[in-house]
């Protein structure tokens, strides 16, 4: 192969830009003094300069290469426009007046509506249409009023905040129906046990609250701790939908662990709440079902030593 | 970019022909280029576009948007090199 003076390899990237034009100033003066004394490079650049005035030609008049070229333009330019666009509707619910939104990848936003001003939509146009909207709106009528347990919905997480915010987010979703855990149980699984502050932070932020289920975690002591601001009477009655007990405190509610299955960590078995030290334990490594049908739809065996299938707690 | 001064009011139906066959070899050239490189290259020289503008919509940096485009030139110029481009049309 012809050695290529270093020179010459050096001025290569910059031979090309001022050739076709994407470059100015020092650079170019620099290529301009270069291909006056080297003729190799003076050749390159009168290729790329000929190149540029064809390309400035297909420019004028298209011929079909163009033409295909700019449809296909034409249509990333259209998909990117409709992965913009939110279609939303508002509807009546137990729980208040709700926003479901989605875009064409997936449901975006569900929001409590009644305080606070409009959700911010970065990036997106709203769109308001109820009737395309009203399919979602009933199967979370359905799961509101237990009829559904699981909103199967495509997911488009453009609107969380950040790649750790998503990786929480996935996480709490695959907390099944009727189980209960701690932000620091979900800090845990993600291998990052100091950030509980974080996850919570995170789910705070949930755009979809609902159908990724953060009324499933609750602090390390069983208290709701909060919910779509201060509504907490929120976080309370969608678990109790769910069948997880809870009991009044001032300003809060805590989860009744007595009355709930529990596992350890990763665990494979699930047990009583009495078994071992379990009772005396934070819910800070702790998962909670309410029955046993539910922790064995995780895949978790009954305890060999407390034998909750023997003696399953009273319904 | 300034075109009509490029001395070829003129050019003979030779030239014309010549010219117009470069035209279609890049074209051409330009069709078989990867999607991202092909989009690139005709939003940046056919349509005009920013390179913020061109990373928005390939969902990438505009850094990596205007090495789309050079790599696109690169191989439109390889496909090219086989044939004779019209030295005729170029001015510096």
């Amino acid at each position: 192969m012809k050695q290529v003076p270093q020179v010459c390899r050096e001025i290569q990237e910059d031979l090309v830009a001022t050739a076709v034009q994407e470059t100015g100033g020092r650079a170019r003066a620099r290529v301009q003094d270069h291909v006056a004394r080297c003729a190799p490079c003076r050749g390159e650049f009168d290729r790329y300069r000929a190149l540029d005035e064809t390309v400035g030609a297909l420019k004028r008049e298209p011929t079909p290469a163009a033409e295909m070229a700019a449809r296909a333009e034409l249509q990333v330019r259209l998909a990117d426009l409709r992965s913009r666009l939110l279609t939303y509707g508002v509807f009546d619910s137990p729980l208040g007046r709700i926003l479901i939104g989605r875009t064409e990848q997936g449901v975006s936003l569900v929001r409590f509506l009644g305080r606070g001003g409009a959700p911010r939509l970065p990036g997106l146009e709203a769109v308001a249409d109820g009737k395309e909207i009203g399919r979602l709106y009933r199967e979370l009528m359905d799961y509101l009023q237990g009829r559904r347990t699981r909103l199967e919905w495509p997911l488009d997480l453009r609107l969380a905040r950040s790649d750790f915010h998503r990786m929480v987010l996935e996480l709490t979703a695959r907390i099944p129906y009727g189980a209960v855990t701690s932000y620091a149980n979900v800090a845990r699984a993600l291998g990052r046990p100091a950030a509980v502050r974080a996850v919570a932070q995170a789910l705070r932020a949930n755009p979809v609250p609902i159908v990724i289920p953060c009324h499933r975690v609750v602090g390390a002591d069983g208290d709701l701790t909060g919910y779509a601001g201060k509504r907490i009477g929120l976080k309370q009655r969608l678990l109790a939908v769910e069948g997880v007990q809870t009991v009044s405190k001032p300003a809060d509610f805590r989860v009744r662990r007595e009355a709930m299955y529990i596992r350890d960590r990763d665990e494979a078995e699930y047990c009583l709440p009495t078994c071992g030290a379990l009772s005396r334990r934070s819910l800070a490594g702790l998962t909670l079902f309410t029955s046993r049908e539910c922790a064995e739809s995780c895949g978790l065996r009954p305890c060999t030593t407390c034998r909750p299938d023997l003696h399953p707690l009273p319904r | 970019v300034g075109t009509e001064d490029r001395g070829r009011a003129d050019p003979g139906p030779e030239a014309e022909t010549l010219f117009h066959e470069a035209r279609d070899r890049v074209g051409a050239a330009v069709a078989l280029l990867p999607l991202k490189q092909r989009m690139a290259f005709t939003l940046r020289k056919l349509h005009d576009l920013d390179y913020e503008a061109i990373g928005r919509m390939l969902q990438c940096s505009a850094e990596s948007a205007r090495a789309h485009v050079f790599q696109a030139f690169r191989k439109i110029r390889q496909a090219l090199d086989h044939s004779e481009m019209p030295r005729a049309e170029v001015r510096r």
